[in-house]
């Protein structure tokens, strides 16, 4: 039998198990903590209340049990709760984390950004179908979402054309694939992944096609999708009319911005004196128009977010599955974002080497707008 | 809308380009009153949230003005300016907003005769679009 290391020298190395996806990753897992390979394990799991979720930090291999590897939904952007962990200090031994590509990329994001830290971080990823709104997980009947899922996924995954991991991951199990199989399917992307791999019973190497292709027709139908979103635009027609109509049923109540693995500010600009409406203000902004709405600056709010974070969005959907008033958020910032990172020539995630956006220039560049 | 006098916002840095109007001042050329001068340390002193502010408070248009790209009193200042200029242009023009209410240039301190032409054919510009329809939105 050849080596498993050997196999990923040779490129498109694949792990194949005749378990599940569910059963082959808890298996992955509970090896990595019980050989000590790594100190614990960051993912998603059930909680006492049947249906319910979270991420959690597990050392224990008994609870591994409670692994709901690639449950589709995500309880908090990955990326938030993993740089919870790794801001003021980076990981002092290994942890795998159970991550979706949106995850991954938002985290390196937020990584050049001194929020958080990739060390000592093994990543296992997916290719992902998406994921559905957890409101909707939580308050309609749980099987019909779960086994009709593709039906509920949410907009944000509907058109996005990221959704195989392009690098930081370790190892990547195909979920969502053009060639459906009974196994589960695991790529090894780097040594360390082959070296885990060799230590692995029940799984046999195969050298398999490229990961890409096997996604190719769901990418056309992302791609499409995507193309779609972006024509979209309800705004570009009637301009601030629409952007008023897309608003008018915000609360105010920040939802977003804390949703958003992006958005980290301790202390918020849109918090502070320097941005809130003085009562005079807006008594005299009332006098002047005749009527102004209150709470005031929603709009201002949200220019201001879409300015913050449109060089990094990376998509994946949260501000949208948290907001009350069901304000298409994520479609809003997609869109600015496909033009903001065509413009600046940047792709979010893609590699901690490039410069964050906003803290770089190139000397003749954009010249087309100024004169 | 004859009678429509546009009004105009202008954040002028102070090592070039509020010199360049200085300039245009004590040479006495003439230009429309219509731009209000706001002198700011460095065209990167403006936030896109100053911009905005004013856009959404019925500014019927917003200059920026900086040094050349190369010559900024701090080095490099100018160069953020014109990203972060960049990236409220397409974030406007993903709203379907008018993106043409918003201006980025670069004049130098000796540049008075530019200073003119600028603020001439920015406000014949922003005349051709109309008034800003923000600044009477009571929705806002």
């Amino acid at each position: 039998m050849i080596s498993k290391t050997e196999t990923l020298n040779s490129g498109n190395s694949i792990l194949v198990s005749d378990e599940s996806v569910q059963d082959s990753l808890r298996r992955i897992l509970k090896h990595l903590l019980v050989t000590g390979q790594v100190d614990s394990v960051f993912a998603v799991r059930r909680t006492k209340q049947e249906g319910r979720f979270c991420y959690s930090l597990i050392s224990d291999h008994e609870l591994i049990d409670e692994v709901l590897p690639f449950y589709p939904v995500m309880p908090v952007q990955g990326a938030k709760a993993l740089s919870e962990l790794t801001t003021t200090e980076t990981l002092h031994k290994p942890v795998a984390a159970l991550l979706r590509p949106c995850e991954i990329r938002a985290f390196v994001e937020t990584s050049k950004q001194s929020q958080g830290s990739l060390d000592n971080l093994f990543i296992i990823s997916c290719t992902c179908p998406g994921v559905v709104p957890a409101s909707r997980l939580l308050m309609e009947d749980r099987k019909k979402v779960l086994s009709e899922y593709g039906e509920y996924i949410r907009n944000a995954c509907r058109a996005c054309t990221d959704f195989v991991p392009e690098a930081h991951a370790d190892m990547t199990v195909v979920i969502a694939s053009d060639i459906p199989s009974e196994n589960c399917r695991i790529f090894l992307h780097t040594e360390k992944a082959g070296i885990i791999a060799d230590g692995l019973s029940s799984f046999t190497p195969e050298a398999g096609i490229p990961l890409k292709e096997t996604v190719a027709g769901l990418f056309k139908i992302r791609q499409q999708n995507r193309e779609n979103l972006l024509a979209e635009t309800p705004a570009v027609k009637d301009g601030l009319d629409s952007l008023i109509n897309l608003f008018s049923a915000c609360i105010n109540c920040r939802g977003c911005r804390e949703a958003c693995p992006l958005c980290h500010c301790v202390l918020c600009d849109y918090e502070t004196a320097r941005t809130q409406h003085s009562p005079e203000l807006i008594r005299a902004e009332a006098k002047r128009r005749g009527a102004i709405r209150v709470p005031s600056g929603t709009i201002q709010f949200q220019l201001g977010r879409l300015m913050h974070i449109s060089p990094s969005c990376v998509s994946c959907g949260q501000c949208s599955d948290v907001c009350p008033v069901d304000i298409p958020v994520s479609d809003i910032f997609t869109r600015a974002a496909n033009l903001v990172q065509t413009t600046l020539n940047y792709e979010p995630g893609k590699s901690l080497d490039d410069d964050p956006p906003m803290s770089t220039y190139i000397e003749h560049e954009l010249q087309d707008i100024t004169d | 809308m004859d009678d429509f006098e546009p009004r105009i916002i202008g954040f002028l840095c102070n090592w070039c380009s509020y010199a360049g109007a200085d300039l245009a001042g004590t040479s006495r050329l003439e230009m429309p009153p219509n731009l209000v001068p706001i002198k700011v340390m460095c065209s990167s002193r403006v936030d896109p949230e100053m911009i905005t502010d004013a856009f959404l408070r019925g500014a019927d248009g917003v200059l920026i003005a900086g040094c050349h790209p190369g010559d900024c009193h701090y080095d490099k200042g100018n160069y953020y300016a014109r990203r972060r200029f960049a990236v409220l242009k397409k974030v406007v023009e993903s709203l379907g907003l008018e993106a043409d209410r918003l201006r980025l240039s670069w004049i130098s301190a000796s540049e008075g005769p530019r200073f003119r032409q600028v603020v001439e054919e920015f406000t014949e510009k922003i005349r051709e679009i109309g008034p800003n329809p923000a600044g009477k939105e009571t929705l806002l």
